[in-house]
C-alpha cells in the first residue's frame, strides 16, 4: 500500500493528534440522513411545525437518528432517483486506506464498505444532542454526537473485515445530566480556518457539487411543482408536496445557508476497547483518533455530507 | 395642550408616551398568548379527527399562526427596546384573560379559544388595517362573532371580560385603534407637533438594549434591532404596522391580517375539526380535572418565570463578549429565556394541556397564562439564585404533574419526563453560566426516569 503523508479530514484545519506510526488511516465520505426537528420546534417534537424540517404525510415520525447508510426507502425524492443514477453518493463509505509506517494486510478490503454509527441499548440511537441550546448551541449550530460507536466494514453481506469501537464519555450519565466539560470534545465546531458561517465552505461546496444555493432550491421547487402537477397523487401526497414547497419558500435564506455549512469533529475514540475482525495487528487499547466534518445540509431532503478519516494505531 | 392632558389622541409628554408603550406591550403580549393558545390546539398527524391530508393543511396553519405569534414577540421586544431608548423601564406584564380593550370602535374582547373560524375571525379583526371592516359572507357571517361571544366555545357560561386598564387613557390620551396607538407613538418619537416635553426623548443607552441587531432575522423571520433615536424608533413602528396590518407593505406581503385571512379562507373551503375543543378561557373552576389543573399551574409558572427572565434581562443587560462561551448573569438570562424556556417548556406544556381532559366531558383544558398575584409587579431581579430557585421549583411542579399523569394520562409521561429533564438542565445551566451555586445531585434526583429517557 502507498504511504502518503497523514492528512486531516478532507483538508480541514485542525487535525487530531495522530497516533505514533505505524498506523492505518481510513478515509470515508458520503451523504447521510438525519430526520430531526429544528429550532424553534421542541427537540422531541414528532413531526415539526415551526422549524424548517417537517415530517410530511406518508413519512414516519422524526427519530433524530444519524443514519450514515440509510436505505433508499427512507429517502425523499429526488435523492432516491439521484442515488440510483449514481449522481448522489448516498451512504458514507470507505474511500481509501493508507498505511503509515507499516503494513496491514487485508485492510484494502475495507474500501467501498460502509461506515456506520451504531446505537447503544442505554444511550439510544446516534443523534446530534441539542435541546434547543441546553446542550450544544442552536445559535452556532454546534452539537455533540451521542452515542458515538463507529463501525467500519468491508462491503458485502458477510464482510471479511470489520472493526468497531465505542467512545465512552469520561463520566456516566445521560447528556442532560452531564456538565458540558464532560462531552465538549464531542461537539462539532465551526471550522477555524475560515469566516465561520459568514462564507460557505468551499470544501463542502466541492464535495456536494453545489455552488449556487439559490438555483439549487429553485430547481428543487420546480421539481416538486412538477410532481404536484402530475397524476397519481392522492390528497395526502399532494399536501405533502405542498408542505415541502412551503418550507422551502418560508425558510428561504435559512434553508439555503445550510448547504454551505461545515462542522468539524476531532477527538480520540477511547475508554473502551475496540474490536477488529479479519485484520491482525490493530492496537485495540490505544485511542483511535478520528477527524471528520459534517455539513452541506439539505433541509428538504434532511441529508448532509460527511467526510473524514479514522486512524488506527498498529501494534509494533 | 402641551401639558400632558390632551384628549385628542395626541401624545404630548414623555409620561404619556411611556404609558402608550405600556399599553402597546400589553396588547402585543395578549394577542401573542391568544395566537399561541390557538396554535397549541391544532390537531397533529396521527391524532383523532384528522386524516393525513387534513393534518398537513392543519400543520401549515399552525406554522402560520405560530409565525405570527413569534412576530408579536418581536414587536414586544421592539417596544421594550423603545422604552429603554427613552430611559423608561421595560414592561412585560399583561392583564388576565378574558379582557376587553377599548381601543376599537367595536369593543374587542380577548379570549383564549381553540383554533377555528371564530378565533380566526377575531384574529383578523385584531390585525385588520381598517378596524371597521366587516368580515364578509365568505366567513359564514362571523362578523358578529368577531366582536361578541364565541359560538364555538364549551357549554360553560361565557366569562365576561374584565376591562383592560389603559395606561395612556389614564393620562388623558384618547385613542381609537391599535393603529391609532402606533401612529400616536410614531408622531411622538418624531415630535411632529413640536411639544417641548418631547424634545430630547432618547436619553437611554442603546447598548443597554438586550436585543441587538437582527440576531434572529435570518433564521426565524424575526427582525429586532437597537433603537437609538427617531429614525430607528419610526422604523420599529412601521415594521409593526407592516407586519401586522400590512400598512405600506408591497402587494402579496404576508401580513398577520393576510395570514389569518388566508387560513380562514382555506378552512372554510374544506372545513373539518382541525382543533381540539378547548374550554374557552381555561381557569380553575372551568377546568376541574386534577391533572389538567396541575399542568395549567406548571405552565403558568414556566411562563411567569420566562417573564421574570425577560424583564430582568432588559433591566440588567450587560453586553457580553462576542466570542467564547456565554458567562455571567446577563448571558444566563439570554441563553435560558428563549430556546430553553419558550420552546422546551412553555410550548410543550401548552400542547399537552390542550389535549388534557378538562373534567367537562368532551372538552379539553388549555393554557391560562396566569400571573399569580404575588408575581403581578414582575419586579426584575439581579440575583441568580432567584432564578435558580424558580427553575428548581418548576421541576418540582412538573414532577407533580408527572405523578398525576400516571393515573389519568400515562401516555403523557415520556414527554413530561423529557420536559422535566430540560427544566433541570435549564436550572443547572443557569447556575453554571451565571456563576451561582446549585446542588446538581439534588436537582437530578427530583427527575423521574424510565426506560428510554436516556439522553
Amino acid at each position: 500500500m502507498s504511504a502518503p503523508a497523514p492528512q486531516g479530514a478532507g483538508g480541514s484545519a485542525g487535525t487530531p493528534p495522530l497516533p505514533p506510526a505505524p498506523s492505518l488511516q481510513i478515509d470515508f465520505e458520503g451523504w447521510y440522513l438525519v430526520r430531526l426537528t429544528t429550532d424553534p420546534d421542541p427537540t422531541d417534537d414528532r413531526r415539526g411545525v415551526s422549524g424548517y424540517t417537517l415530517a410530511v404525510a406518508g413519512e414516519p415520525d422524526f427519530d433524530s437518528w444519524i443514519r450514515l447508510n440509510p436505505p433508499l426507502s427512507q429517502l425523499r425524492e429526488p435523492a432516491v432517483s439521484l442515488a440510483r443514477l449514481g449522481a448522489m453518493r448516498v451512504g458514507v463509505t470507505v474511500s481509501a486506506v493508507h498505511a503509515h509506517g507499516g503494513e496491514l494486510a487485508g485492510a484494502e478490503q475495507l474500501v467501498g464498505g460502509p461506515v456506520e454509527l451504531l446505537s447503544d441499548p442505554e444511550r439510544g440511537n446516534p443523534q446530534y444532542v441539542g435541546r434547543n441550546s441546553l446542550i450544544g448551541s442552536d445559535e452556532t449550530i454546534q452539537f455533540p454526537i451521542d452515542p458515538f460507536i463507529i463501525q467500519v466494514s468491508a462491503p458485502g453481506p458477510t464482510p471479511t473485515v470489520s472493526l468497531r469501537r465505542a467512545d465512552v464519555l469520561p463520566e456516566p450519565g445521560a447528556m442532560w445530566q452531564l456538565p458540558s466539560t464532560v462531552w465538549s470534545y464531542r461537539v462539532g465546531v465551526i471550522a477555524p480556518d475560515g469566516d465561520g458561517d459568514a462564507v460557505p465552505s468551499m470544501e463542502v461546496m466541492n464535495a456536494i457539487n453545489v455552488y449556487d444555493f439559490y438555483e439549487y432550491y429553485r430547481d428543487r421547487t420546480r421539481y416538486l411543482q412538477s410532481l404536484l402537477a402530475g397524476d397519481g397523487l392522492d390528497d395526502a401526497g399532494r399536501e405533502a408536496l405542498k408542505t415541502r414547497l412551503y418550507a422551502i419558500e418560508f425558510f428561504g435564506d435559512r434553508i439555503r445557508s445550510r448547504l454551505g455549512l461545515k462542522r468539524i469533529w476531532d477527538f480520540a475514540i477511547s475508554r473502551a476497547s475496540g474490536s477488529v475482525e479479519g485484520l491482525a495487528g490493530v492496537d485495540l487499547e490505544s485511542p483511535w483518533p478520528i477527524s471528520f466534518w459534517m455539513g452541506g445540509f439539505d433541509g428538504d431532503l434532511m441529508m448532509g455530507y460527511m467526510r473524514g478519516s479514522l486512524f488506527l494505531p498498529l501494534l509494533a | 395642550m402641551a401639558d400632558g392632558t390632551d384628549f385628542t389622541g395626541v401624545i404630548s409628554s414623555k409620561d404619556q408616551l411611556v404609558a402608550a408603550l405600556f399599553d402597546l406591550a400589553e396588547i402585543e403580549q395578549t394577542v401573542m398568548c391568544q395566537y399561541l393558545t390557538a396554535a397549541f390546539t391544532i390537531r397533529r398527524a396521527g391524532e383523532p379527527g384528522v386524516d393525513a391530508a387534513q393534518a398537513e393543511r392543519a400543520r401549515r396553519w399552525a406554522a402560520g399562526v405560530s409565525k405570527v405569534a413569534r412576530q408579536e414577540m418581536e414587536h414586544l421586544a421592539l417596544v421594550n427596546n423603545l422604552l429603554l431608548a427613552i430611559g423608561a423601564a421595560p414592561h412585560f406584564w399583561r392583564p388576565p384573560f378574558p379582557v376587553a380593550y377599548g381601543y376599537f370602535p367595536v369593543d374587542l374582547e380577548f379570549h383564549l379559544m381553540s383554533f377555528g373560524p371564530d378565533s380566526l375571525a377575531r384574529f383578523i379583526r385584531f390585525e385588520a388595517p381598517d378596524p371597521t371592516v366587516a368580515i364578509g359572507p365568505e366567513t359564514g357571517g362571523l362578523a358578529a362573532a368577531a366582536g361578541g361571544p364565541s359560538s364555538g366555545g364549551s357549554p360553560l357560561a361565557e366569562v365576561s371580560p374584565g376591562p383592560a386598564r389603559s395606561h395612556a387613557a389614564e393620562l388623558g390620551v384618547a385613542l381609537g385603534s391599535v393603529q391609532d396607538l402606533l401612529t400616536a407613538v410614531r408622531d411622538a418619537v418624531n415630535n411632529v407637533h413640536g411639544f417641548p416635553a418631547l424634545d430630547d426623548l432618547f436619553t437611554g443607552d442603546p447598548n443597554k438594549e438586550p436585543v441587538q441587531n437582527f440576531p434572529l432575522g435570518f433564521a426565524m423571520n424575526i427582525f429586532e434591532f437597537t433603537i437609538s433615536g427617531p429614525v430607528t424608533a419610526t422604523a420599529a413602528i412601521d415594521l409593526m404596522l407592516e407586519q401586522g396590518e400590512g400598512v405600506r407593505a408591497q402587494p402579496d406581503f404576508s401580513s398577520h391580517y393576510v395570514t389569518f385571512s388566508d387560513i380562514l379562507a382555506e378552512l372554510l373551503a374544506a372545513p373539518f375539526g382541525a382543533a381540539w375543543p378547548m374550554v374557552q378561557d381555561p381557569a380553575p373552576g372551568r377546568v376541574s380535572a386534577p391533572y389538567a389543573l396541575a399542568l395549567m399551574d406548571a405552565m403558568s409558572y414556566a411562563y411567569v418565570t420566562t417573564l421574570y427572565m425577560l424583564v430582568s434581562w432588559y433591566t440588567f443587560f450587560h453586553p457580553e463578549s462576542a466570542s467564547g462561551p456565554p458567562s455571567g448573569f446577563s448571558a444566563a438570562l439570554q441563553e435560558m429565556s428563549i430556546g430553553p424556556m419558550m420552546t422546551m417548556q412553555v410550548r410543550p406544556l401548552g400542547e399537552l394541556l390542550t389535549r388534557a381532559p378538562s373534567g367537562l366531558a368532551g372538552w379539553f383544558a388549555g393554557p391560562q397564562w396566569a400571573i399569580a398575584a404575588a408575581d403581578e409587579p414582575l419586579v426584575p431581579s439581579d440575583d441568580p439564585a432567584f432564578f435558580v430557585d424558580r427553575l428548581v421549583e418548576l421541576v418540582r411542579r412538573e414532577v407533580v404533574v408527572h405523578s398525576l399523569a400516571g393515573s389519568s394520562q400515562p401516555a403523557d409521561q415520556p414527554r413530561l419526563e423529557y420536559i422535566i429533564q430540560s427544566a433541570a438542565r435549564t436550572a443547572m445551566d443557569f447556575a453554571a453560566i451565571s456563576g451561582s451555586s446549585i446542588d446538581r445531585q439534588a436537582v437530578m434526583a427530583l427527575v423521574p426516569s424510565s426506560a428510554g429517557a436516556s439522553r
